[in-house]
């Protein structure tokens, strides 16, 4: 059995707000469910070539369809995984406009992740929804979600402000720059512009004494930079093998972004093990390329970080097989702040009391078992 | 260099080459451990269960409402005859319907 495996499912694309920047176009944003029956099919293959799986509930809008549906789905996971087997998992990805708090309960009970879009103080740009109210109620029964602010050209220089409101809120958010995929062209942030907002952002949140939420995902490379990388980071964790995606009709995807056709896998009713996928012509046309820019990629210095990045990404950028783009060029910034800054507090031991305790607890932890951090 | 010629399983090795680290991290740290989810439902496990069971009738939509015109129906029917029984058993809500015929 392999160890790990992170499966998207997109039981729909169709969406009930139609965000501006989303990476399907509006003509896949068509109403349309996927069948239990292939969702049975991959939980079970899953079951039985993966020690653990994580599913993430994405689209569309994975809330149009109804409770009934995810109580379905769960069974499955139970009846194939065992029941609080701890092998599974679940996050549901939502604009959080259909949230209800029966909903709510439910991922309690079930131990369902959640994850809202929404930007906070900028909220009307991309989308037209407003769920400060869901917000609250999250908050107060205590479910475990978190937020996803999409950084569009309008928010670039707003990100410190995005991280305050949620920061005030004690949500744990994460900044995640608009992509040039589908309808995203016309809202990609500026390069240089979303540097310096991730920048001030991460800063004020280094210095935060009383933050009591990370903030994504520079935590998440901080401890990458630690030598504890995160799965859900899956931009740099080279994820082609550990990840894969469902749209509605069947088809199988080796990422949730919006890939071309070029890079689809198969049917799910065409195979019977996920290992055939990742055998598929499909699935060849996005290795090689990565493979290519990764080669490219071996000389700089922060590779063992990045692993060469997003590969569809890449795609929408300079090419699949060509580094330099604008994700490729901002991760290189920041990443060489944010790690700069690490480093700085691991030769110069400060009181540590200036930090936020994610980045105290994370470093004291190193220094007392310091195995992996080099220069 | 063309990979063109290479079989899936050379690439994919050659994938996972590239970054030995990624995938020796990976299979080590195998699920994320969400230690401040199980503590939270734990301490209000009670209540919400509660609260979740407590809607969970074929009546009931997923958002609490009636399931269907039917059940509609039924539940105005119910709210109906109970006030038509509170009115005989009051005999007019004690003379506040004059009119009450029974």
């Amino acid at each position: 059995m392999k160890p790990f495996i992170t499966i998207v499912i997109k039981p729909t694309l169709f969406c009930n707000i139609d965000c501006k920047h989303c990476y399907h176009t509006p003509e896949d944003r068509v109403k349309g469910e996927i069948s239990l029956d292939r969702v049975e099919k991959l939980i079970s293959m899953a079951s039985k070539e993966y020690e653990t799986a994580w599913f993430i509930w994405h689209g569309g809008e994975p809330m149009t369809l109804p409770m009934s549906f995810y109580k379905e789905v769960i069974a499955l996971e139970e009846k194939y995984f065992g029941k609080n087997s701890m092998r599974y998992g679940n996050t549901i990805n939502t604009n959080g406009t259909l949230l209800n708090r029966r909903f709510m309960a439910y991922c309690r009970e079930k131990k369902i992740n959640i994850g809202v879009s929404y930007e906070g103080p900028c909220s009307q740009i991309l989308r037209e929804a407003d769920v400060e109210k869901t917000l609250r109620t999250l908050s107060a029964k205590e479910n475990m979600y978190t937020v996803g602010a999409t950084i569009s050209k309008e928010t670039a220089s707003r990100q410190k402000e995005i991280y305050q409101y949620f920061r005030d809120k004690d949500i744990s958010v994460a900044l995640t720059p608009v992509i040039p995929a589908g309808c995203g062209g016309p809202y990609v942030p500026d390069k240089d512009e979303f540097v310096k907002g991730s920048i001030e952002a991460f800063d004020q949140w280094l210095y935060d004494r009383t933050a009591r939420v990370p903030l994504m995902p520079f935590y998440q490379y901080i401890m990458n930079y630690l030598g504890e990388p995160v799965p859900s980071d899956c931009a740099h964790t080279s994820c082609l093998t550990k990840w894969i995606c469902m749209y509605p009709d069947g088809s199988l995807y080796p990422c949730a972004k919006a890939c071309p056709d070029r890079f689809r896998m198969c049917n799910i009713d065409d195979i019977s093990s996920i290992d055939e996928a990742f055998k598929t012509e499909g699935f060849r046309n996005i290795l090689v390329g990565s493979i290519e820019r990764r080669d490219k990629c071996a000389s700089c210095s922060i590779f063992r970080y990045c692993n060469g990045g997003c590969s569809v990404d890449a795609f929408y950028e300079n090419g699949l097989e060509n580094n330099g783009g604008a994700s490729c060029e901002s991760y290189k910034a920041i990443f060489g702040h944010v790690s700069a800054e690490i480093q700085r507090i691991l030769d110069e031991k400060p009181d540590m009391d200036a930090y936020n305790p994610f980045i105290k607890e994370a470093i004291v932890s190193k220094l007392i078992n310091p195995k992996t951090v080099s220069k | 260099m063309s990979y063109d010629a290479e079989s899936i399983e050379k690439l994919t090795a050659m994938y996972e080459s590239q970054s030995p680290n990624a995938f020796i991290a990976f299979s080590m740290e195998g699920l994320p451990y969400d230690s401040e989810h199980a503590e939270r439902f734990d301490k209000d496990a009670d209540e919400d269960h509660s609260e979740l069971t407590g809607c969970d009738w074929c009546c009931c939509s997923d958002k609490g409402y009636c399931n269907s015109w039917g059940w509609h129906l039924c539940c105005i029917g119910s709210i109906v005859v109970l006030i038509a029984c509170c009115c005989y058993a009051t005999n007019g809500f004690f003379g506040a319907w004059p009119y009450w015929p029974f």
